[in-house]
């Protein structure tokens, strides 16, 4: 869109339009957006977890209309194939073409992915994670920039399949959809109910992304903010050291290093978007839990005693205060 | 430059972040310091008052003088230990950015500019953190002092130490006793050793080796016994015909001080004197000194034979009226000087061994005035005295007691002319607690037909020990006026002891006598009594 070199000041810009555009058409949900818009400069993959009706479709096809990047969106069910996402080849006029899947757009929703087989959700996930596919002996690529939103509904688990931690992993970040608020409500109502549909415009694309994307993995980060990460991540592990009491007796295994790499990378993020020049603890801290919650797998105690994933993350964080601004 | 030496493109680090920084370092060096001085503090303060606490009942002598300079010590240590172990830059940039609000800027920057080549995004990191902290008042770092608990505990611990230390305590007196018993004992051990410098060499190492001992004394009981072992010792190496001979010999000078035969100062002196005028002499002068000489040979009989023999040779001489006198009465004069020469080491044991005891006495006053302190109690005990006398004559003594419950005393008598009676008095005197008691005295005046207004010329000491309670006992006079005395005898005596010479007995009775206030047997209140009593009977007297 704009010829000029990605400077923060660009960046800041680019960014707040992008917000200004998405907020035009989704009402609240402030850290879905923003854990959306960090994974999409970071390109990685986001698991959104909540009740349906929330607006995660619409979050979706809003942002594709503010980035200008295509958009596809797969309803996971359990009769859903692993062609059904990835594409087939179809014979025409005597030979094979491949037909892409849903998975070839830049912005992907597969909705409700837990209910699809673990074939399905395979396919999905290798996908995700090599960010192209074979088939018949062809490779393709995927577009960039590529990311995931998978939505799982934590109310209706029977006869689902849910993601094993492996394939968690692979999630940039896991973000729990709350109910709106009323205020939230009122807004949704007023622009839902009266004819007058709000529509999105773009305000980057592609290449703008992945100039971002850029930007942000450039950014500094000091050693020591390095060593926080990894400190953090290592407190989730039952028996390191460093754990705190409670993860040593609720968590069975603890985040992987993708666990601090999602900390860095989207506390660079913030730290962009808030304008700053260079990571801070306090970026580090604020993603925690949306980096580390759907990594930590919990022991039985863990569910019989109601303990959650961000108390044990909230644990990790408070016993290993960093001496910045950790707000 | 080494050949194969990576180049390095260093970014010093912009000025602004550096001023930042030196005042931030300051501010947690500060900071650092007033914590832990404050807790060093608080921390010997409590310790201090814990063991005042202690010392309140337990004597802790150090307790108040080292508290002050403990804590000038841990100040010292703390302050030299902070001022050499500073924050580091690192930390004063992490403080920085806490402080101020700066999300890790400073921090980011500090370890940027250490980097060899920095990136676009990097170099601009470092010009903003540069630009950001030019806006910064390094006065928004904050104070230096932090209230918190920290400041009330210290103050609450010195509030406690002062209080355990200003208040007095039981232990305070106990401890001032202590002292005062050190300071008894150390006067009493340069007294020692200043008595010591004008003796022989033999008699002066005991008596410094027993002033070191008594500085080893932890309290005055055992300075106490360890002066009394001391004049064991001294006792133990004193020859007894020594001590006779000193004792004959100090009799013979006082006697001769009080009837002079001559002029001069010392018996010799007037032996000499008497001899240069031998041969102006008077006949009755001449009688009385040889009847003088006569009895003085017969105090060293069985002392000394040369000096008696030499006595009494001059006597006979001086008697007859002879040439000879001169000769005579010049080898008595040498034989006195012989003697008076050989009874120096003797006397300078006595002299050691008095010095020993004068030093036991004192602090077993200084012990007394201990009870005194604490409370007091005297009354009147049941007393039975012992009285010797010879003579006729009305006696009159006084004893004190002390003891528990039941007086113990002694009762010594004086009486006009030759007789002697003795009356005892008890008393009971036991700290602490007043114990009334009624005192007799027992009178047990000696009997004898004895002319009182006339002094014996020579006495002969009876001794009861030994003979059957109210057994009558006759005891012969001997001496210018002879006769005999009778008495009963109260308690127990030896059955037929020998009549022996007074100047031999008497050395025995003083020697037992010394060797009581040694043990301490007598009371501290009687003590003096018992060495007047010897004193004023030893011959010559």
């Amino acid at each position: 869109m704009n010829g000029s070199p990605m400077t923060p000041e660009r960046f800041a810009g680019t960014l707040d339009g992008i917000r200004k555009e998405v907020g035009k058409v989704i009402v609240g949900q402030d850290d879905l957006v923003t854990a959306v818009i960090f994974a999409v400069l970071c390109e990685g993959h986001v698991l959104l977890e909540g009740v349906p009706g929330l607006g995660k479709t619409r979050l979706l096809t809003t942002l594709g209309q503010a980035l200008d990047v295509s958009f596809g969106r797969v309803q996971f069910t359990p009769d859903l194939m692993p062609a059904d996402i990835l594409g087939t080849k179809v014979l025409h006029e005597n030979r094979f073409e491949f037909h892409e899947g849903p998975i070839f757009a830049n912005l992907v929703l597969a909705d409700e992915v837990n209910r699809a087989t673990p074939k399905t959700q395979s396919a999905l996930l290798e996908a995700m994670q090599e960010r192209r596919i074979t088939l018949g002996g062809e490779t393709h690529k995927l577009p960039r920039p590529f990311l995931v939103m998978a939505t799982q509904n934590p109310i209706e688990m029977e006869g689902t399949y849910p993601l094993p931690e492996a394939q968690l992993d692979r999630f940039l970040f896991k973000v729990l959809v709350p109910f709106p608020g009323t205020g939230d409500m009122v807004e949704i109502l007023r622009r839902t109910t009266t004819g007058h549909d709000a529509t999105a415009h773009a305000a980057a694309d592609g290449p703008t992304l992945l100039e971002m994307g850029e930007v942000v993995r450039e950014l500094p980060a000091a050693s020591h903010l390095l060593e926080f990460a990894a400190t953090l991540v290592a407190a989730t592990h039952p028996r390191s050291e460093v754990a705190p009491e409670r993860v040593r007796r609720y968590v069975r295994h603890g985040a992987s290093p993708r666990g601090a790499q999602a900390l860095v990378l989207g506390g660079k993020a913030r730290a962009l978007t808030d304008g700053r020049p260079n990571l801070a603890a306090d970026d580090v801290v604020a993603l925690a839990p949306a980096a580390l919650r759907h990594r930590l797998v919990l022991g039985y105690e863990a569910v019989a005693d109601g303990v959650t994933p961000d108390d044990l993350i909230g644990d990790v964080v408070a016993a290993h205060p960093f001496p910045g601004p950790v707000s | 430059m080494a050949p194969n030496e990576p180049q390095r493109c260093l970014v010093p680090l912009p000025e602004s972040i550096r001023s930042l920084l030196v005042v931030a370092r300051r501010r947690l060096t500060l900071a650092a310091l007033w914590v832990r001085l404050l807790t060093t503090v608080a921390v010997v303060a409590v310790a201090a008052a814990a063991i005042f606490a202690v010392g309140r009942m337990v004597i802790l002598p150090w307790a108040e003088v080292a508290a002050l300079p403990a804590l000038a010590v841990a100040l010292v240590v703390v302050t030299a230990a902070t001022m050499l172990r500073r924050p580091s830059l690192g930390r004063a940039a992490l403080e920085t950015d806490r402080r101020l609000g700066g999300y890790d800027r400073v921090s980011t920057a500090l370890e940027l500019v250490e980097r060899p080549d920095l990136s676009d995004p990097e170099m601009r990191q470092v010009a903003a953190a540069a630009a950001w902290a030019e806006r910064r008042d390094a006065s928004a770092l904050g104070p230096v002092i932090t209230g918190g608990a920290l400041p009330w505990l210290a103050a609450l611990g010195v509030a406690a130490a002062l209080a355990l230390a200003l208040v007095p305590s039981p232990a305070d007196a106990a401890l001032e006793e202590r002292n005062r018993q050190s300071e008894a004992i150390e006067q009493e051990a340069q007294r020692l050793e200043a008595e010591a410098a004008d003796l022989p060499e033999e008699v002066r190492r005991q008596l410094e080796d027993t002033a070191r001992r008594l500085r080893e004394s932890a309290d005055i009981d055992e300075a106490l016994t360890r002066l009394g072992e001391a004049r064991e010792r001294l006792a133990a190496q004193t020859d007894p015909a020594e001590l006779a001979r000193r004792t004959a010999l100090a009799g013979m000078e006082r006697r001769l001080q009080q009837q002079p035969l001559g002029e001069g100062e010392t018996s010799a002196d007037q032996l000499r004197d008497l001899a240069s005028r031998a041969n102006e002499l008077s006949s009755a002068e001449r009688e009385t000194a040889a009847d003088e000489l006569a009895q003085r040979a017969e105090d060293f009989q069985g002392i000394d034979g040369e000096l008696a023999e030499a006595l009494e040779g001059a006597a006979s001489d001086l008697q007859r009226g002879g040439a000879g006198a001169e000769q005579s009465l010049s080898e008595a004069a040498d034989e006195v000087d012989r003697v008076t020469s050989e009874a120096a080491a003797a006397e300078a044991e006595a002299q050691a061994r008095s010095a020993v005891r004068d030093a036991q006495e004192r602090l077993d006053r200084q012990r007394s005035g201990e009870g005194e302190g604490q409370g007091q109690g005297q009354g009147q005990g049941q007393g039975q005295g012992q009285g010797q006398g010879q003579g006729q004559g009305q006696g009159q003594g006084q004893g004190q007691g002390q003891g528990q419950g039941q007086g113990q005393g002694q009762g010594q008598g004086q009486g006009a002319g030759g007789g002697g009676g003795g009356q005892g008095a008890g008393g009971s005197q036991v700290p602490g607690t007043p114990t009334p008691a009624s005192g007799n005295g027992n009178v047990q005046g000696g009997t004898g037909d004895q002319d009182p207004a006339q002094e014996p010329d020579r006495v002969s000491v009876f001794d009861p020990v030994g003979f059957e309670q109210g057994e009558e006992v006759r005891v012969r006079l001997e001496g210018l006026e002879p006769g005999e005395l009778r008495g009963r005898v109260e308690g127990e005596g030896i059955r037929n002891v020998p009549l022996a010479p007074y100047t031999e007995r008497f050395a025995e009775y003083q020697s037992a006598a010394l060797e009581a206030l040694d043990r301490l047997i007598v009371p501290p209140a009687l003590r003096d009594l018992v060495r007047t009593y010897f004193t004023e009977l030893e011959p010559g007297e």
